[in-house]
C-alpha cells in the first residue's frame, strides 16, 4: 500500500516533485509575508512610542489605529 | 458605493482573519491532498501521472483569475482615481506570481512522462511564461516608483496591457496547433471531459489553492495598510 | 453622474486596450506559421515546396501502422484526409500508441515520408479511471 503510493506506478519521482514544489513555493510565500508584516508591525509599534503624549491621544483616537498595536504580534 | 470598503471600516476584519483562513486553508488542504494522491483513481491512459493535473490545473486557473483581477481593479483605480483599488491590486499580485510559476513548474514535470519533454514552444506554454514575466514587471514596477502617482499609472498600465495575454492563453488551444490538450471543463456547458471521480479532487484543491491566495492577500494587504497608517502618524 | 475627467479617463483606457489588442490580432496572424506548433499531413501536402528546415508533423497514429524492428520504428501519422510515413529510430514516449495523437519532430525526404528525430506523444482531454473506460468501451 505505502510503496504503491511511493512508486505511483512508475511516475512517483514526476508526481511527488511536483506536489513538493507547490507546498514549498506555499510554505515560503507564506513565511515571506508574514515577515514584512510582522516588520510593519514592529516599526509602527516603535514610531507610536516615540510619540509624545498628545501625539499618541490624537493617533489612539483612530479605530485603525488601536487595532493595528493590538493586533502586533498576532500572526 | 466604494465607501463602506474604505480600509478604516474593514481593517477590523481583514486583520483577525488571516488566522481563521489559514485553519480553513490546512484543513481545506489535507483533504485535497488525500483525495489527490491515494484516494482518487488513476487514468485509464496516464496512469498515476494524472495526479499532478491536481496541482497543475487549479494553479493555471487562480494565476489567470488573479491577473484579470488586477486589470479590472487598475481600471477602477485608474478611472476613479480610488487609492484602495490599487491597494488590492498590490496585495493580489504576489500569490497570483507564485500559482503561475506553480503552474509552469508542474506543467513542466507533467510533461515529461506523457509527451516524452519538459518543454514546447506552443502557443499555451508560450503564451503562460509571457503571462508570468508581466506578473515579473508588475511587482517589480511597485518596488521601483517611490512616487505615488507614477507608481499606480506604471502598475495599472502594465496589468491592462497583460490582460489581453489572458484570452490569449484561453483559446489559444482552440485557434492553433498545439501540443497542450484543449481544456476538459467549459463553465457554459454541463459535460466535461473529466471524470467525476477525478473532479472531486481537482474541486477540493481549487478551494485550497483560492484560500492561500485569500490568506497571502490579507497578510498583504494589512501590511500595506500598516504602512500607510504608520506614515499618517508624520502628519499628527 | 461622475465626472468629465472620469470618462475621459475611460475613454483612454478604452482606445489603448483597443489598439494594444488590433496590434497583438495583427502580430499573431502575420505570425501564424511560427505559431502553431505542428503541421497536419494535409498541410504538407499542400505545400508547394519541400522545406529543408526542421519541421513538425502531428496527427493521429494509424491504427496497426505501427511496426517495430530492432530500434527503429516505423508509423503513419494521419488526419484522416491525409498520411504521411515516419521513421524514427528510439524509445518512444509512453504514451505513444496507435489512435492517439502524436507530434513528430524531424525533417521531410518527401511528401510522403519523414524523418523523425523526436517523437511527442499529445494527449486528449479526456480523463477517467481504467474501469469507466472498459465499461464505455473502446470508442
Amino acid at each position: 500500500m505505502i510503496n504503491e503510493i511511493i512508486s505511483m506506478n512508475g511516475y512517483g519521482a514526476y508526481v511527488w516533485s511536483a506536489f513538493s514544489f507547490t507546498l514549498i513555493s506555499f510554505t515560503a510565500l507564506y513565511f515571506v509575508t508574514k515577515l514584512q508584516l510582522s516588520k510593519e508591525q514592529k516599526r509602527f509599534a516603535s514610531k507610536f512610542g516615540s510619540l509624545n503624549v498628545e501625539k499618541a491621544k490624537a493617533a489612539r483616537s483612530q479605530n485603525i489605529n488601536r487595532e493595528i498595536l493590538s493586533n502586533t504580534s498576532n500572526i | 458605493m466604494f465607501k463602506y470598503f474604505e480600509p478604516n471600516k474593514i481593517f477590523a476584519i481583514t486583520s483577525k482573519a488571516p488566522k481563521y483562513v489559514l485553519f480553513l486553508f490546512i484543513i481545506v488542504l489535507t483533504i485535497g491532498l488525500t483525495e489527490a494522491l491515494i484516494l482518487s483513481p488513476e487514468d485509464y491512459k496516464q496512469s498515476d501521472a494524472v495526479r499532478i493535473m491536481y496541482v497543475h490545473v487549479p494553479a493555471a486557473w487562480i494565476s489567470l483569475g488573479i491577473f484579470s483581477s488586477l486589470a479590472l481593479l487598475s481600471v477602477g483605480s485608474f478611472v476613479f482615481k480610488n487609492k484602495n483599488f490599487a491597494l488590492i491590486a498590490k496585495s493580489l499580485a504576489p500569490s497570483g506570481f507564485i500559482f503561475n510559476i506553480i503552474a509552469l513548474v508542474t506543467g513542466s514535470i507533467w510533461g515529461k512522462p506523457t509527451w516524452g519533454t519538459w518543454w514546447a514552444w506552443d502557443a499555451r506554454i508560450t503564451s503562460m511564461l509571457i503571462l508570468a514575466l508581466f506578473y515579473g514587471m508588475y511587482l517589480l514596477a511597485w518596488r521601483i516608483y517611490d512616487n505615488k502617482e507614477q507608481v499606480i499609472k506604471v502598475t495599472s498600465l502594465i496589468a491592462i496591457l497583460g490582460v489581453v495575454n489572458v484570452p490569449i492563453i484561453k483559446f489559444s488551444v482552440d485557434w492553433w496547433n498545439t501540443l497542450h490538450q484543449p481544456a476538459s471543463i467549459n463553465i457554459l456547458s454541463t459535460n466535461t471531459a473529466i471524470h467525476p471521480s477525478m473532479l472531486v479532487p481537482l474541486g477540493i484543491m481549487t478551494a485550497a489553492f483560492a484560500l492561500f491566495s485569500l490568506l497571502i492577500f490579507l497578510m498583504k494587504y494589512n501590511t500595506e495598510l500598516i504602512k500607510v497608517k504608520n506614515k499618517g502618524l508624520d502628519r499628527l | 453622474m461622475y465626472g468629465k475627467k472620469v470618462k475621459l479617463r475611460l475613454v483612454f483606457l478604452a482606445l489603448i486596450l483597443a489598439s494594444v489588442i488590433l496590434t497583438v490580432f495583427l502580430i499573431l496572424q502575420s505570425l501564424k506559421e511560427n505559431v502553431v506548433y505542428f503541421q497536419s499531413p494535409s498541410e504538407i501536402k499542400s505545400l508547394i515546396e519541400l522545406n529543408k528546415k526542421k519541421i513538425r508533423v502531428g496527427g493521429m497514429v494509424k491504427e496497426q501502422s505501427v511496426s517495430i524492428n530492432s530500434d527503429e520504428v516505423n508509423f503513419i501519422i494521419t488526419d484522416f484526409k491525409n498520411e504521411i510515413n515516419v521513421v524514427y529510430s528510439g524509445a518512444v514516449p509512453n504514451l505513444f500508441a496507435e489512435g492517439k495523437g502524436v507530434v513528430a519532430e524531424g525533417f521531410l525526404k518527401d511528401k510522403n515520408y519523414f524523418t523523425a528525430t523526436k517523437i511527442l506523444a499529445k494527449h486528449d482531454e479526456n480523463y477517467m479511471p481504467p474501469e469507466v473506460k472498459e465499461a464505455i468501451g473502446d470508442k
